[in-house]
């Protein structure tokens, strides 16, 4: 969960305008999707978990958890208020799922740092999901870096350039803050590129939660029952990469997820991260990212030293980029995975996986800020594709500041896309 | 006299400390025959060696990680991903008081206390990251210091005493180097333990001693209802707060099998060492050191354990530190039960001790079983102002009343103090006896970058013969003559950069003396120095000297410098040897450091030098490489700084490949 500032946040831009697949025909439960009934063991999990396991609790509590969190946040979410699930209906049934319900940055940070509204604004439960911004937010502070850049293309991963599927086909990124974030923001004004710069201390309230998602162009040839999926206007770009303004409707699968949540007595945050199971563990069958032929997997696409990323030589934008999984999801975590995968046989859900869950062990310890940070490495392959070897989310973003900010920023990048006035 | 006779606050519990460790030598095991191997690093420029000039980093980082043919890296202590952050680790109160009069129970027994990192100095913000230990000589092996930003007892929201404040804790007592000859020095750790768990680094049976004086303007809050608190800050003669410590039994988490097997599966964890601490906050009173003690030392035969006392005319008492004086038999059952739920085991028990100096004989008890709830702090009452007399002015000794047969348990190896390589039979006996050290040097410098001091400075040390100023000496004039050499540096080889005085003398009379060290002022001179200083009745004291190599890089001067320029002269090195800086940026990506440009120039800046938060933590990066990455990321044409070595292109090519 590498994200690093002034790349970090084109990650936060996804531009693509996207639009909710309404029926999500080809992931309806249909065990629990009758309604939300109360013999469903999972209804137990449609609330978000209340605390977080004890400092110093093992990975299987926390990675529990981590799953809690996951269930909470993909069940179908009411129609009338964001951020709320409906326990009246099944985890499967059609409609947004409460983490699509969140204000993406999109929906936060508006051009000129207009204020954004409140956390309902623009939320009707069915038809007009986050409409995501094609509008670039390059900070100005690598806005020279970056003048060439596809702005806002919402493809490039915090380090390493952009991601391409075996199919050929991008991979696309989307964040968003949970409600207690959102407020934090707005009624600070932290939207505001001025008064980020001057705001001290950031401080979010406990239970902040904020995701990033990275979303894979399902084919013909892909198997999207698989996939929790969306319909998005997702951006055409050229061969080297630039964007050719076009925008085409395309029906995307949720590759990876990470959640971060701010839970009570854990000022370092809690850091879950899950993928889609076929990125590339399963070598028999396809797999999104993995190539068996490939002799050397997990490379940057871009060409050294020449900004912005430009495929390298013999390469297009459409060159795939072959992924391994560099640290193996522990023993520990895969047991965990079985259990909850094995209560979601009916639901799309099954075909995703906890990779880790990184928290402090050590988290209220005033000689030892950084808490410790336990397992050391946490990566999503599709969103930390090419540092996966040195990926440790609370040490990289215990750097997060906001743009020209000398301050820390308590752990979240997401001011980096406040706006100027 | 602060820790001797001032009021007091005891602490104990655990310490861990993650240092990176790849830099511990400018070679990485190659093979099985060490006349095979090729210098990987230049630790003293902070370079990649040239042998190496043709390794990708991806094979530097495969050596450093990857099965080591020599073994340097077992024994559990290799520590890659190490990132130099130092703290507590359950660590409380233990008791407080007056010598002679030091409670267990009440007051601020019990509550925690916490060593900080550095408050921002530009912001004011944090501390954000803890305190860290640096090591001065790149190799750590002989020298190494703890930054830290301050102190705090009780919880954080409601602190008894909290302390702010940048101070560096100097290693006053983890190596010793004394005069060994003509121009020759002999060096060792401090052996803390008889035995060992073969499964651990070589400096897993040392003790380290630290301390550092927290001025009186760093106090930011006291609680004054406490009476250990007030007794301390209302102390009349009070002028700052002393913060001495010793750390031992410092053992990594993870064995050797679990750390090659986290490697093989990428975990790649940090290797910390965890450990026990004991230690005492006390007044300083004017006049004193402010990184070791102003006591008298004696020293334990067998193992060169230190201790230190002085005498209370007034009070007819003479209190021991004996923190550093008695050893252990073995490490902890379980390397990773530290911290106050796991209570220190017993020291070796001599029996009662035998005081003697003069006419005069005294006994007493060492305490092994709990000296730890004191400090390693013992106060003996001498009972008369005769006694009290006799011993200020007589050598002393001290000796235990029977010896100690010691054996090993499970799969340690007993370690033969007088060699610490060498490994004999289970089962040993020892015996206590400490002398006095006749002549005593010491002082505040310790551990110096010389080019923070313009490449010269005056050195003052102390001098006391049994405890006083100089008497008259049977030598020329009457005063007592000092040495000067060069000592040993080593990993490394000797810099030779300083100049500095043959010999000096003190005078009659006197307990100081001056000298001073310059910059020779050799652009190929630099590295690491350890300058020894020894009197000719005895007593040595060593400083240890860092001097930065300037060079142009073989980078014409006034000319664009490109990202590969920047990289390979300035980040390369500490790309390859500190993965966990790549944890917070990836220091080969050129976006990202570009990104970081503020923060980046921020770090490595003269305003967070002297604070826990400068970058690199290592204080590696050379001014030549801090000039090059600034000028990089201002867009500035290559300014060499004044009085560089000029390399030649030819001689430095861009023979690395380029990072993504």
């Amino acid at each position: 969960m590498k994200m690093k500032l002034g790349l970090l946040f084109l990650c936060l831009n996804v531009m693509t305008a996207c639009t909710q697949d309404n029926t999500n025909k080809q992931n309806v439960n249909k065990a629990v999707s009758e309604s939300g009934s109360s013999q469903s063991p999972l209804l137990a999990y449609c609330q978000f978990p209340a605390s977080a396991p004890t400092a110093g609790a093992n990975q299987k509590a926390f990675d529990d958890y981590s799953w809690q969190m996951f269930l909470s946040l993909n069940w179908v979410n009411s129609q009338t208020q964001r951020g709320v699930p409906d326990c009246d209906k099944a985890l499967d049934a059609s409609g947004p799922r409460v983490w699509e319900s969140w204000k993406t940055t999109s929906e936060l940070f508006l051009p000129n740092a207009a204020a954004p509204g409140d956390w309902n604004s623009g939320w009707d439960g069915v038809n007009t999901p986050p409409k995501l911004s094609a509008t670039s937010k390059v900070a100005k502070r690598i806005q020279a870096a970056l003048e060439a850049e596809p702005k806002g293309s919402g493809i490039l991963q915090a380090v390493g350039g952009w991601l391409i599927d075996q199919r050929g086909n991008p991979t696309y990124y989307q964040i968003a803050s949970n409600e207690i974030s959102y407020n934090y923001i707005v009624s600070n004004q932290l939207y505001n590129a001025d008064t980020v710069k001057a705001f001290n201390p950031v401080n979010f309230p406990w239970e902040t939660a904020e995701i990033k998602a990275s979303w894979r162009i399902l084919t013909n040839m892909d198997d999207d029952t698989r996939y929790l999926t969306l319909t998005a206007l997702v951006e055409e770009f050229d061969a080297q990469g630039k964007s050719k303004h076009i925008f085409t409707s395309q029906t995307l699968g949720l590759v990876g997820l990470h959640i971060i949540n701010k839970p009570e007595g854990f000022p370092q945050w809690v850091w879950a991260t899950f993928e889609q199971v076929d990125n590339v563990d399963d070598k028999e069958a396809f797999a999104s990212y993995y190539n068996a032929s490939a002799t050397n997997p997990n490379q940057s696409p871009c060409q050294p030293s020449v900004i912005p990323c430009t495929p390298k030589e013999g390469a297009s934008f459409t060159t795939p980029d072959p992924l391994t999984r560099l640290t193996p999801i522990a023993a520990e975590t895969l047991l965990v995975n079985q259990t909850f995968q094995g209560m979601l046989t009916d639901s799309v859900l099954q075909y995703y996986q906890l990779v880790t869950t990184q928290r402090p062990n050590n988290p209220n310890d005033p000689g030892d800020p950084l808490g410790t940070p336990e397992p050391n490495i946490a990566a999503n392959v599709t969103m930390e594709s090419y540092i996966q070897e040195s990926s440790n989310c609370m040490a990289c973003h215990q750097t997060a500041s906001g743009i020209d900010s000398l301050y820390h920023s308590d752990f979240s990048f997401m001011l980096l896309n406040a706006t100027q006035p | 006299m602060s820790i001797f006779n001032g009021p007091r606050i005891n602490f104990w519990g655990g310490i861990s400390t993650n240092v990176n460790v790849a830099n511990n030598s400018n070679d990485v095991p190659q093979s099985a025959e060490p006349e095979d191997q090729q210098p990987i690093l230049d630790v003293a420029s902070a370079q990649i060696a040239d042998q190496a000039a043709s390794m990708t980093d991806a094979d530097i980082i495969a050596l450093m990680r990857g099965p080591d043919p020599q073994h340097y890296y077992t024994e559990s202590g290799w520590n890659f991903y190490g990132d130099q952050q130092l703290h507590l680790v359950d660590a409380q109160v233990s008791s407080s008081g007056s010598p002679g009069a030091v409670n267990t129970q009440g007051g601020i027994v019990n509550e925690p206390i916490y060593l900080l990192g550095s408050v921002d100095p530009i912001t004011g913000e944090g501390p954000h990251a803890s305190a860290v230990m640096v090591d001065l000589d790149p190799t750590a092996a002989i020298v190494t210091q703890i930054i830290m930003g301050g102190l705090m007892i009780g919880s954080p929201d409601k602190p008894k005493l909290h302390l702010v404040e940048n101070v560096t804790a100097d290693s006053y007592g983890v190596f010793t180097v004394a005069a060994k000859g003509d121009n020759e020095t002999e060096q060792g750790l401090i052996t803390r333990q008889f035995y060992r768990d073969p499964d651990g680094p070589g400096s897993a049976w040392a003790s380290g001693t630290f301390q550092v004086t927290f001025s009186k303007a760093s106090i930011k809050s006291a609680d004054m209802s406490d009476p250990a608190i007030a007794a301390l800050i209302n102390d009349v003669n009070m002028d700052g707060i002393v913060l001495r410590f010793q750390m031992f039994e410092m053992f990594p988490m993870l064995t050797t099998d679990e750390l090659l097997l986290a490697y093989k599966n990428n975990r790649n964890p940090s290797n910390p060492s965890y450990g026990r601490i004991v230690g005492t906050l006390a007044p300083h009173y004017p006049g004193e050191p402010k990184i070791c003690s102003i006591g008298r030392e004696v020293v334990m035969q067998e193992t060169q354990l230190v201790g230190y006392f002085d005498i209370d005319q007034e009070a007819e008492r003479l209190t021991l530190d004996a923190l550093s004086l008695y050893p252990k038999a073995h490490f902890r059952d379980n390397r990773k039960n530290i911290g106050a739920n796991f209570p220190i085991e017993p020291n070796v028990d001599y029996g009662i001790n035998t005081l003697t100096a003069g006419d005069v004989s005294l006994t007493f008890s060492a305490n092994p079983d709990d000296y730890y709830r004191y400090g390693g702090i013992i106060d003996i009452e001498l009972k008369s102002t005769s006694a009290t007399d006799t011993v200020s002015h007589s050598p002393v000794e001290i000796k235990g009343e029977k010896p100690v047969t010691l054996t090993a348990i499970g799969d340690q190896i007993r370690i033969d103090p007088t060699n610490e390589n060498h490994v004999s039979s289970k089962a040993m006996e020892t015996a206590f006896k400490a002398i006095e050290t006749p002549v005593r040097i010491y002082g505040d410098a310790r551990n110096i970058y010389i080019d923070e001091h313009d490449g010269a400075m005056n050195i003052e040390l102390n001098v006391r013969i049994f405890g006083r100023p100089t008497p008259i000496f049977d030598e020329p004039g009457g005063n007592l003559h000092i040495t000067l050499a060069s000592g040993n540096t080593g990993a490394l080889a000797d810099g030779n950069f300083l100049d500095f005085p043959q010999q000096t003398y003190v005078q009659q009379g006197k307990s100081h003396f001056t000298f001073s060290i310059t910059d020779k002022g050799n652009i190929d001179q630099y590295g690491f120095q350890t300058l020894v200083i020894s009197s000719v009745e005895g007593g040595s004291h060593f400083i240890n000297v860092r001097k930065y190599p300037k060079t142009d890089f073989g980078i014409v001067v006034g000319s664009s410098i490109s990202w590969e320029q920047a990289y390979n002269n300035a980040l390369r090195y500490f790309y390859v040897t500190f993965p966990a800086m790549n944890m917070r940026f990836p220091l080969n990506d050129e976006m990202t450091v570009k990104n970081l440009s503020g923060p980046i120039q921020s770090r490595i800046s003269d305003e967070y030098r002297q604070t826990s938060l400068y970058m690199p933590i290592t204080r590696s990066m050379t001014p030549s490489q801090r000039a090059l990455l600034t000028q990089f990321l201002n867009n500035q044409p290559w300014a060499p700084l004044t009085g560089s070595q000029t390399i030649s292109s030819a001689d430095r090519g861009d023979t690395t490949q380029p990072p993504h």
